[in-house]
Order: C-alpha cells, then sequence, then structure tokens
C-alpha cells in the first residue's frame, strides 16, 4: 500500500480547455451529452447508475468506472482494453452507443466557436484538431487525482486518521486476501484478475452475459475468460453501483460477493461492515474538497 | 569570371553542394544518441528489474505490484527510441536494424503476457499460501479438532503440500490433490467444515496455480528480451559508428570545400586588386591623355612641336614604355620626309635612327599583323617568324612594338611608334584603344599644324593671285589704249604699202614701221592674254599634234647646242581649249629654258596623262579631281631661287637685263593655263635646273576638225555698199581705205546719228554695215538695234577693241552677226563680210544667223 501520489505537472491552460471540452454537447454527434453525462465530478466519477443508457436506448454493458484516478490504472476500463486516455477517449467519442460524434463535426463545431479558437490558436498554434483535442482532454482527466483519502494520511503516519473500527476493517482487508488484488498506491488498477475464483451457485446461476466474458471478448485467448481489469477500490464508497455490470448496490453487498466468489469466504456481518467501514476512508479529496455521492446541496 | 547568367546557377549548385556536405556530415545528433542508449539500458535495467520483482512477488516478498507494472511499461516506453534510432542504419543493415527492433518489440509483448498472467496467478497463489497456512495453523492450534484421525489427515495434507511446494512435481501435485481430497471427504465435523472447505479449497488452488506459476516464471527467467536488446545495441552501435565515420568524410569533404573557397575568394580577391590597380593607372592616364589634349588646344602654333614632344614624352613615359617616336609622313608625295619625334626613357639605349626603319614596317601594307584599323602590334618580337621584320626589330633591341597610325586612312598623317625593349608587354585591347585615343590627339596636333600651314599658304597665294589680277588689269588698260593707236597706225601704214607708187625710201620706212607696229601688237597681244582680256573660241583638240608640231617649229629656231629630247605620251587625250594657247605655252617654256640654259644644255619635254583623285595644291595654282594632260619641261639651266620663283608668273617680271626680255612670256603662259582651267607647277634647284609641269584639264569632246596653219587668200567684196560707223574720225579714213581696198563700196560716219539718218534715209542702199561699239553718243549694239528694226536681214558687224565687252550686250542678239577686234586689219575683215554676204546672197541655204563668233586677229 501507498498514498496517493501527486501527479506529474501539467500544464493548467490545457486543463482548462479539456475540462471545457469534458463539459461539452458539442463534442457528441446529438449535441446532448457530455463526457460529463457519465463521468460526474459531483457525484465521485461516475454516474451513480448500475449501466448508463446508450443512444440506441438500450443500458450499455457495463458500469461506467470513475475518471478520478482512471490516469493511474495499468489500463482503462472493465476489460482492460486500453492504454491510454486519448485512446480510450477518441473510442468513445466515435462510439455511437456513446458519444457518437465525427471528427469532421466536433472540428467544425469548436472551429467556429470563437473562444475555442483562440484557446487552441494560444496553445497549440492552430485550429482545434483531432490531436489537440484529445490531448485536452487528456490533461483535463490527468489532472483529476484524488489525494489525501484519510487512509492516506494513516498510511503517512498518522494512526488517528482511522478510527479503530476502521482500522480493523483494515486489518481484515488484509487477512481475508482482498489485498492480495487491491494493493499498490492505488489498491487496485494494476493487474488483471478473473471473477469467480471460487464461484458460488449464486453466480453460476447468474445468466451469463457477453461482459461476463469479460477480456476474452477483446484477446479471443481462452484463459481470459472472465477475466477484468481489477479496479481501484479509491473513493469506492462514492461510486455505487459495484461490479463490472453494477449488480451489487451497495458496498455491503459488493464486498460479500467478492468475499464469496474471489476468496472463497462467506463474511459475517460484522466483518463485512468493518471492511466497508475501511472501504470508507479511501474516499479522497478533489479541489479540496471530499468527493460525494450526490451533488452537493447548493448552500442555502 | 563567369559569364553574368551562369552566376545564380553556380551560386545556387555551390550552396546545394554545401548544404549536401553539412547535412551529410553532421554527426548523429548527440541527444538522440544518449537517448537511444538510455533505452537500451533502461531495456536492460527493466529487465533485471522485471527479473528481481518476479522473483520477489513469486516468493511472497512483493505484494504491491506496482513495481511489476513500471518494469513492463518502462521497456514500452524506449521501444519509439529505439524506431527513430533504425534510421541511423543505411542499406542493408536497416532492415536488419528494423527486424531486431521488431523483435524486440515482440519478445517484450510476451513478456507483458506472461507478465500478466505471472501477476493474476500469483496474486491468486500467495494468497492461498497465506490463507493455508493461516488456516492451517488454525485448525490445529485452539481450533483444532479432537479427531486423531482427522490431525492424522490434516499432518498429511500439510506434509504433501509442503512437499509440494517446496518441489512442485506433477507426483507431488497428485499426492497433495489426493491429500486435500481424502481430507474433504472424512470431514465429520460440521464446526470444522467451513476451515476445512477453505483449505481444500485453497490447497487445490495451490496445486493447481503453483506449477503454473512456476512455469511462468521459468519463462521469464529465459532472457529472450535480453538477448534482442544485445541485438538491437549491437546493430545500432556498429550503425552509429559507421554514420560517424561517414560523417567524418563529409566533414573533411566539407572542410576541403571551405579551403578551396576561401582560396577562391582570396583569388577573386587579388584579381579585384588587381582589377583596381590597372583601372587606378589606367584613370591616370586617361586624365592625363585628357589634360595634354587640353593643353594642345590652347597652346600657339608655334609651339605646336615643342608641344608634341614633350606630350610624348609625358605620354609614353606614363604608359610604361622605353622608347617612343612619332614619324610624320610628308604632306604630299614629293615633299621631303617629315618630321620625326623621337623620346627615349631614361636608361634606355636610344636608336635615333631606328625610326625610319620601324616606319617601312609600318607603311608596309602587306604586313600580317596589322589590325583593320592600321594599328601593328607585336606583343613579342621573339615570337615572330623568321624574317627581315624579326631581325630588324631585334637589331634594334625591340623586344615589344606597337604601331598606331595617326590620322585616318584617307589622310595619313604618320605614325606613333611605341616600343619596348626592357621586356615583352602584351598590351590589352583596352590599353591600345587608350593609346589610340593618345595617338588622336597627337594625329590632331598634327593636323591643326598642317592645317594652319596649308592656310597661310593658300592666302599668300590668294594674295599673289589678286596682286596679278590688279597687275593684269592696270596693263590690259594700257594695252587697250595702247592697241587703238596701233589700229591707226598699222591702217595707215597698211594703206601706204598698198598705194600704187613706185617704192622708195618712203614704203621702206612704213615697212619699218609696219614690223615695229606687229612687234607691239605682239607685246600688246601677250599683255591681253596673261590678263586674260582675250577670250579664245574654245575647241577640242589632240594635245599631243599640237606639241608636236610646236617642236618642229622650235628644233628649227634653236641653238644646235641646245638638245631638245620630247616624250609624247598623252595618246589621243583631248583638250578643250585653245591650241594656239597651247601652242604658246609650250614655246614659251622651251624659249624660257633654252634662255634658262645660256643657250647650252638639254631640254626634256614630255606630255602624258596624270589624274588626281583629290584638290592638290601646287606651286602655282589649285588642281581640282579630274584627269589632266601635263605638259613637263625640264632644263638643266640655272636654276630658280626662293624669291624669284615667289614672283615668276608676275608680269614684267624677268631676270635678264634690262632689254632682254618681256618679263611675260611665263604670265601668258600662267594666263593661258588658267583660263584652261588648268595650273602651273614649277620646281626648281639653283644649279640644277628647273622643271615646269602646265596641267590642261582633257574632255571627253571628240576633236573638232583639224585646221592647219594655212591661211586662205582674202576674198574680195564686188563692190557692195558697206556702212561704216565709229566715232573716231581716222578710223572711219581707215576703214573706208580698207573696205576700198577689199572691192566694198564704203560709206564712213564719225556720228551713229547721222549714220542712223543716212540708213533710215535709204536702207536698200546698203548690204552690210559695220559699227564701232564704243561710241560717246550711242553705243554699236543700240545702233544696231535701230538699224535690225529697219531692215532686219542687213549683216551687222560690230568692232571692239575690249575684248571684255564683247561678253555683254552684244552677243546674246541675232541682229549682230559678228564681232571684230580692233585695230581693224584686212584679212579678218575681209572673210568676215564675204562670210554674212554670202549668206545673204543664198539665204536659203542658212535661214539662222549664225552664232557670233570672235574672230582671233
Amino acid at each position: 500500500m501507498a498514498p496517493l501520489a501527486a501527479g506529474a505537472p501539467l500544464d493548467q491552460r490545457r486543463v482548462d480547455l479539456g475540462r471545457q471540452l469534458f463539459h461539452d454537447t458539442r463534442l457528441s454527434g446529438s449535441r446532448t451529452v457530455t463526457c460529463a453525462s457519465c463521468h460526474d465530478l459531483d457525484r465521485g466519477g461516475d454516474d451513480g447508475l448500475a449501466r448508463s443508457t446508450g443512444a440506441d436506448g438500450r443500458p450499455l454493458s457495463f458500469n461506467s468506472p470513475t475518471v478520478f484516478n482512471a490516469t493511474r490504472s495499468f489500463r482503462l476500463n472493465w476489460r482492460g482494453n486500453f492504454r491510454t486516455l486519448e485512446e480510450l477517449n477518441e473510442a468513445v467519442l466515435l462510439d455511437p452507443r456513446l458519444m457518437g460524434a465525427r471528427w469532421d463535426d466536433v472540428l467544425a463545431r469548436l472551429r467556429a466557436d470563437p473562444g475555442y479558437d483562440r484557446g487552441f490558436a494560444r496553445i497549440y498554434g492552430g485550429p482545434a484538431m483531432r490531436e489537440s483535442v484529445l490531448d485536452a482532454l487528456a490533461s483535463f482527466e490527468r489532472s483529476l487525482l484524488t489525494p489525501n483519502a484519510r487512509f492516506d494520511r494513516y498510511l503517512a503516519g498518522e494512526r488517528a486518521a482511522l478510527t479503530p473500527d476502521e482500522e480493523r476493517g483494515y486489518e481484515a482487508f488484509k487477512a481475508l486476501g482482498c489485498v492480495a488484488c487491491h494493493q499498490g498506491e492505488n489498491l487496485g488498477g494494476n493487474l488483471f484478475q478473473r471473477f469467480g475464483i471460487f464461484p458460488s451457485p449464486a453466480l453460476r446461476s447468474h445468466p451469463e452475459t457477453r461482459a461476463d466474458l469479460g477480456r476474452f471478448t477483446v484477446t479471443g485467448d481462452a484463459e481470459d475468460r472472465h477475466v477484468f481489469r481489477v479496479p481501484s477500490l479509491r473513493n469506492v464508497a462514492v461510486t455505487a453501483p459495484y461490479l463490472h455490470d453494477g449488480r451489487a448496490a451497495s458496498l455491503e453487498a459488493a464486498v460479500a460477493i467478492m468475499a464469496r466468489n474471489q476468496l472463497g469466504q462467506r463474511l459475517a456481518e460484522r466483518d463485512v461492515d468493518l471492511i466497508v467501514a475501511f472501504l470508507n476512508t479511501l474516499t479522497g479529496e478533489y479541489q479540496g474538497r471530499p468527493l460525494l455521492p450526490e451533488p452537493r446541496p447548493d448552500p442555502p | 569570371m563567369s559569364p553574368p547568367r551562369a552566376l545564380p546557377l553556380f551560386v545556387a549548385g555551390l550552396l546545394l553542394g554545401l548544404t549536401w556536405l553539412l547535412v551529410h556530415s553532421v554527426t548523429p545528433n548527440k541527444a538522440s544518441h544518449e537517448s537511444t542508449l538510455d533505452a537500451l539500458r533502461s531495456l536492460d535495467l527493466a529487465d533485471a528489474a522485471l527479473q528481481r520483482d518476479v522473483l520477489r512477488a513469486r516468493a511472497g516478498l512483493l505484494r504491491n505490484y506496482d513495481p511489476l507494472v513500471e518494469a513492463v511499461d518502462r521497456p514500452r516506453e524506449a521501444v519509439p527510441s529505439l524506431r527513430t534510432a533504425v534510421a541511423i542504419a543505411v542499406g542493408d543493415a536497416r532492415p536488419v536494424m528494423e527486424r531486431r527492433v521488431e523483435a524486440l518489440v515482440a519478445a517484450l509483448d510476451e513478456q507483458e503476457r506472461l507478465v500478466e498472467r505471472f501477476k493474476s496467478q500469483n496474486a491468486l497463489l500467495q494468497n492461498s499460501l497465506r490463507i493455508f497456512s493461516h488456516v492451517l495453523g488454525q485448525m490445529s492450534g485452539e481450533r483444532g479438532s479432537r479427531n486423531s484421525a482427522t490431525n492424522a489427515r490434516l499432518g498429511a495434507a500439510a506434509n504433501a503440500m509442503l512437499r509440494f511446494t517446496s518441489d512442485p512435481r506433477a507426483d507431488a501435485a497428485a499426492e497433495a490433490s489426493v491429500t486435500l481430497d481424502r481430507l474433504q471427504g472424512r470431514l465429520a465435523d460440521p464446526e470444522l467444515a467451513l476451515d476445512f472447505s477453505m483449505l481444500v479449497a485453497h490447497g487445490q488452488l495451490i496445486v493447481a496455480t503453483l506449477p503454473a506459476v512456476d512455469a511462468i516464471v521459468a519463462r521469464l527467467q529465459v532472457p529472450a528480451s535480453t538477448d534482442r536488446t544485445q541485438a538491437v545495441r549491437e546493430s545500432y552501435l556498429r550503425a552509429y559508428g559507421e554514420a560517424t565515420a561517414r560523417a567524418d568524410v563529409f566533414r573533411a569533404l566539407l572542410y576541403a570545400a571551405a579551403v578551396g573557397l576561401v582560396a577562391y575568394a582570396a583569388y577573386l580577391f587579388l584579381r579585384l586588386r588587381r582589377s583596381a590597380s590597372t583601372l587606378r593607372q589606367r584613370l591616370a592616364f586617361e586624365s592625363l591623355v585628357a589634360s595634354v589634349s587640353a593643353k594642345f588646344i590652347n597652346l600657339p602654333l608655334k609651339r605646336i612641336q615643342e608641344g608634341i614632344k614633350s606630350a610624348l614624352a609625358l605620354l609614353a613615359a606614363e604608359a610604361g614604355f622605353d622608347r617612343a617616336c612619332i614619324v610624320l609622313l610628308p604632306a604630299a608625295e614629293n615633299d621631303p620626309p617629315g618630321r620625326t619625334y623621337g623620346w627615349c626613357r631614361a636608361g634606355v639605349a636610344d636608336r635615333p635612327g631606328s625610326a625610319q626603319q620601324l616606319l617601312d614596317i609600318a607603311t608596309d601594307p602587306h604586313h600580317p599583323g596589322r589590325g583593320p584599323d592600321g594599328v601593328l602590334y607585336v606583343p613579342r618580337v621573339v615570337e615572330l617568324a623568321a624574317g627581315p621584320e624579326k631581325e630588324r626589330l631585334g637589331a634594334l633591341g625591340v623586344r615589344a612594338w606597337l604601331s598606331l597610325p595617326l590620322g585616318n586612312a584617307d589622310r595619313r598623317l604618320g605614325y606613333l611608334m611605341l616600343e619596348m625593349v626592357s621586356r615583352e608587354s602584351p598590351w590589352s585591347d583596352d590599353d591600345i584603344a587608350l593609346l589610340r585615343t593618345a595617338a588622336e590627339i597627337f594625329a590632331n596636333a598634327v593636323e591643326r599644324a598642317r592645317s594652319e600651314r596649308e592656310r597661310a599658304e593658300l592666302s599668300a597665294k590668294l594674295a599673289e593671285a589678286q596682286r596679278l589680277e590688279s597687275l593684269g588689269t592696270l596693263a590690259g588698260g594700257i594695252a587697250h589704249e595702247f592697241n587703238n593707236i596701233l589700229g591707226a597706225i598699222l591702217g595707215h601704214g597698211e594703206l601706204a604699202l598698198a598705194a600704187p607708187g613706185p617704192p622708195g625710201d618712203t614704203t621702206r620706212h612704213v615697212t619699218q614701221i609696219m614690223r615695229a607696229g606687229g612687234r607691239a601688237q605682239s607685246i600688246i597681244d601677250q599683255i591681253l592674254t596673261f590678263s586674260r582680256r582675250r577670250e579664245r573660241a574654245f575647241k577640242p583638240f589632240r594635245a599631243e599634234a599640237v606639241v608636236a608640231e610646236t617642236i618642229d617649229l622650235l628644233r628649227a629656231s634653236f641653238p644646235a647646242t641646245v638638245t631638245l629630247q620630247a616624250r609624247l605620251a598623252a595618246d589621243d587625250a583631248v583638250v578643250l581649249g585653245d591650241p594656239t594657247g597651247f601652242q604658246q605655252v609650250a614655246m614659251n617654256l622651251c624659249a624660257n629654258a633654252v634662255q634658262a640654259m645660256d643657250q647650252r644644255g638639254r631640254i626634256e619635254v614630255d606630255l602624258d596623262r596624270v589624274g588626281t583623285a583629290s584638290e592638290r595644291h601646287l606651286s602655282h595654282g589649285r588642281l581640282t579631281a579630274g584627269d589632266y594632260v601635263r605638259l613637263t619641261v625640264r632644263d638643266t639651266g640655272y636654276g630658280i631661287d626662293g624669291p624669284t620663283m615667289q614672283r615668276i608668273v608676275e608680269p614684267f617680271f624677268t631676270t635678264k637685263p634690262a632689254g632682254r626680255g618681256t618679263g611675260l612670256g611665263l604670265s601668258t603662259v600662267h594666263g593661258i593655263v588658267t583660263a584652261h582651267g588648268g595650273a602651273l607647277h614649277v620646281q626648281s634647284h639653283p644649279g640644277l635646273g628647273s622643271t615646269f609641269e602646265a596641267y590642261f584639264p582633257t574632255t571627253e569632246r571628240p576633236v573638232a576638225r583639224e585646221t592647219g596653219l594655212v591661211e586662205p587668200p582674202v576674198p574680195q567684196g564686188r563692190g557692195e555698199t558697206i556702212l561704216v560707223v565709229d566715232d573716231d574720225r581716222q578710223l572711219v579714213l581707215v576703214g573706208e581705205e580698207m573696205l576700198a581696198a577689199l572691192g566694198y563700196e564704203p560709206i564712213g560716219f564719225d556720228d551713229p546719228t547721222a549714220a542712223m539718218n543716212a540708213f533710215r534715209a535709204d536702207p536698200e542702199r546698203f548690204d552690210a554695215a559695220l559699227a564701232d561699239e564704243q561710241m560717246p553718243q550711242m553705243s554699236g549694239t543700240e545702233l544696231a538695234t535701230v538699224l535690225h528694226r529697219v531692215r532686219p536681214d542687213l549683216p551687222i558687224i560690230l568692232m571692239t577693241g575690249r575684248p571684255d565687252a564683247v561678253d555683254t550686250p552684244p552677243r546674246p542678239s541675232a541682229e549682230i552677226r559678228e564681232i571684230l577686234r580692233k585695230p581693224l586689219r584686212s584679212r579678218p575683215l575681209g572673210a568676215c563680210l564675204a562670210r554674212h554676204l554670202t549668206a545673204r546672197s543664198e539665204p536659203a541655204r542658212d535661214a539662222h544667223p549664225s552664232q557670233p563668233q570672235l574672230i582671233l586677229p
């Protein structure tokens, strides 16, 4: 385990431009959705839904992962089918079920906007291009780090940052074996793992979707069947629902499912609570304020 | 220098070439080389780190997989810089290196795949091992089974698992698996069931996973990527070495090019400096030429020779010649040789006589080295073909030679000749052009001097001519008066002799008077001739025939001590003029010669044809261009000295003692020649004799019928009545006597009015009228007009003592048939009347009045 390290210094102008693009409907073919539609920074970087609805009206295959700290994952998305934010962003932009945009349209719209035009000219020395749009977006996403979680302070030596229960929960987390995969700076996000090492009858009986095949649908390798990228547990408390298809509505449910199917353990409620308590200490701060599962109510 | 159009191409080519060299001489970029080496190093380091971390993870010492992620990612970051580094390789080495890099990338991909699998499997394995030992520990502890059989099986399973984990062979795996199965099968204690199932599940997981994990670890230990990294490094370093060597070669070439350009720049600089100095010298010379030219303009004529000499010295010294000379040609063919100006640099041997020798070469019309403008340039005498020229120049010590003509081809004034003795000096065309400008200055100065001299001579001649003219007018006037008097004397003399009666003393005296009168008449004729008071009837005649006749006459009259040698070579040359005058010229010149030789010696008479293409100035007169007959009379007499020559044609000028000569001979010759449009040229050297040349223009007209000197008898009248009018009573009487002697019936009047009245009274009474032109009451012409009005068919003859008057009024009018000269002589008068009275008696034969004719006495 390691505290979340500070990111490499970024060009603030690119970050700001990226932030603007991130929240701009003109990046979608229908001019109705933005990146933030599924990755609401006020909702822990995701949309709070089990699965979002695609442009075709049907639900998508996977639960939207949070955009916070995504840059620290060794691969992106549930199947780990992207190595870089740029690749991922372009795929999402062009995917007809997601943003459904075309570069010609997007660039024409951006160039028609004097503000963007000035911004791109100032930063990239020319009109908006595919590369500069992707760079701006990725720059912004790289800035989305959530340091300073209580657990980070604990790791940094501040024992009082965790309550005794939370500390017990951390112990349980390690003793039960969660830590075997959820380790490192990001508590996950640095390896692949099969879902269902000790499959429960419930898991076996669950109707298998294509999404459940995991990386297999990407690599075609039989060994990759049901293999997913191990997600980071940072901010896990504010990114419900859980698991690749959002099948676990609560953290408790998710913990139970993971303990049963991955570790072959049926956890007592007490242990689940302790672990959940520990997981709650992983919520970090963005722009100096802790993340929240729901938008902050407007101050009176 | 390159021509201007090629220059941009040349510069562009040079720049391209230099750029090409520069591009090739660049050593492989230091930074990219470092980054490539870093990449290769980082591959090694990452590989080592990966090996270490995999082993640590396998051993359970490393539970955080972030380092593994990094160890996999870092080599991938090195790949782009390796792909870029491939560019350094050239030729066959590049595809080899590309293949090696791609092989390395494939190895890294494979490595990553293995590492990913290792992480997944190892996470499970390590977790299961930990849980297995944890559960086992718990079961053998306070929560352990009371059942010894269970404990024994537990122990067996633990042992089997221990053996398996320490040596995971297939048999050990099978044994562990069996003992675990056995453990589960015998499970009866529900309290322990959960732990047992955990134990079994994780145990089985260990059995299933551990060999796979170890297999992955084993495969990761095979250093495929290490070898391939090594291969890429080897390729890269070899290519880098070659690129460096190549760059060294091109750098050397670039250096050579730079050295070449520096040398070329230095060469251009030197050339520029030399050109500048040449230009400076040329400018200095030009300004010198200009200043000399300006000086000449203001130089008085008498100092011009001095000026030429100093200018020659100045210009030749400035231009760097060793010797220089200007040789002027004589102004006319027969003039003495022209003046020579010489200059010689101090310390150079002067050859005063060389100018004439050089002039011979310069004027040689067949000289092969002559330029179209007459310039003769011998840059190196030693290179001349062997021949007289080389010998001559060599003998003079000349090593380079330049001859520039002065004046144009039509009027060659002379030559400016420049010599180099100390060295050969090849003069450029520009130099020669400049020297030609200098030559122009000299030519202009010489030309100016010459023109001035000619002008002075011409004005002297003009003054002389004017003096002759006034002398002529004076003499003519006197002669005219005397002529009238002489007319009376001779007329009466003639009548007295014709009077019947026995000859006696009186007859003898009258005869003497007539003889003296004849001489006086001859002198007056000569005076009238030179003063050109006498118009002659010009007709075409063969000059040679006249000269031949004259020579026959002269031979007879010359003393035996004089030999006359004649060369007549004029063939059929025809002169339009007066043959008698021509004859007189020949006779006078010969007579002159005889006298000049003191009656002894040889006279040469030549007659030939000459032509001149341009105007020529002779000693006495001027010849316009054209063809001439030249009569040359050469004697071996005393010759004529300068002052005498000046006055030779002056009337009454004679060197003979008083009474021996009239001083009219040469004046008459000059008068006749001038009247013919010719000129006289006299050359003489005291003591050596003289040469007189008389030029007469020739004509293309055919020769008129030759008339001899034989005179027919005077025709007699048949009693025709002739009206005679003259204001001088004496002359009327003489006229009447003369007409009567000729067989006519004269009726004389000394008053024209009286004559007119008499005529009006009975016009038919008269057959012809003879009237004096100069009468105070009425001119002969006026009288003739009146008479003619009354009787148009009346032949009227005018008399005049002033031949110049015949030019004016009477001549054009039809009524005047003829004009006679006074004093009247029987023969011309008789012939004249016979002509006109015959014409009148036969009017059908000659309807038109004949042209008035001037008859010589």
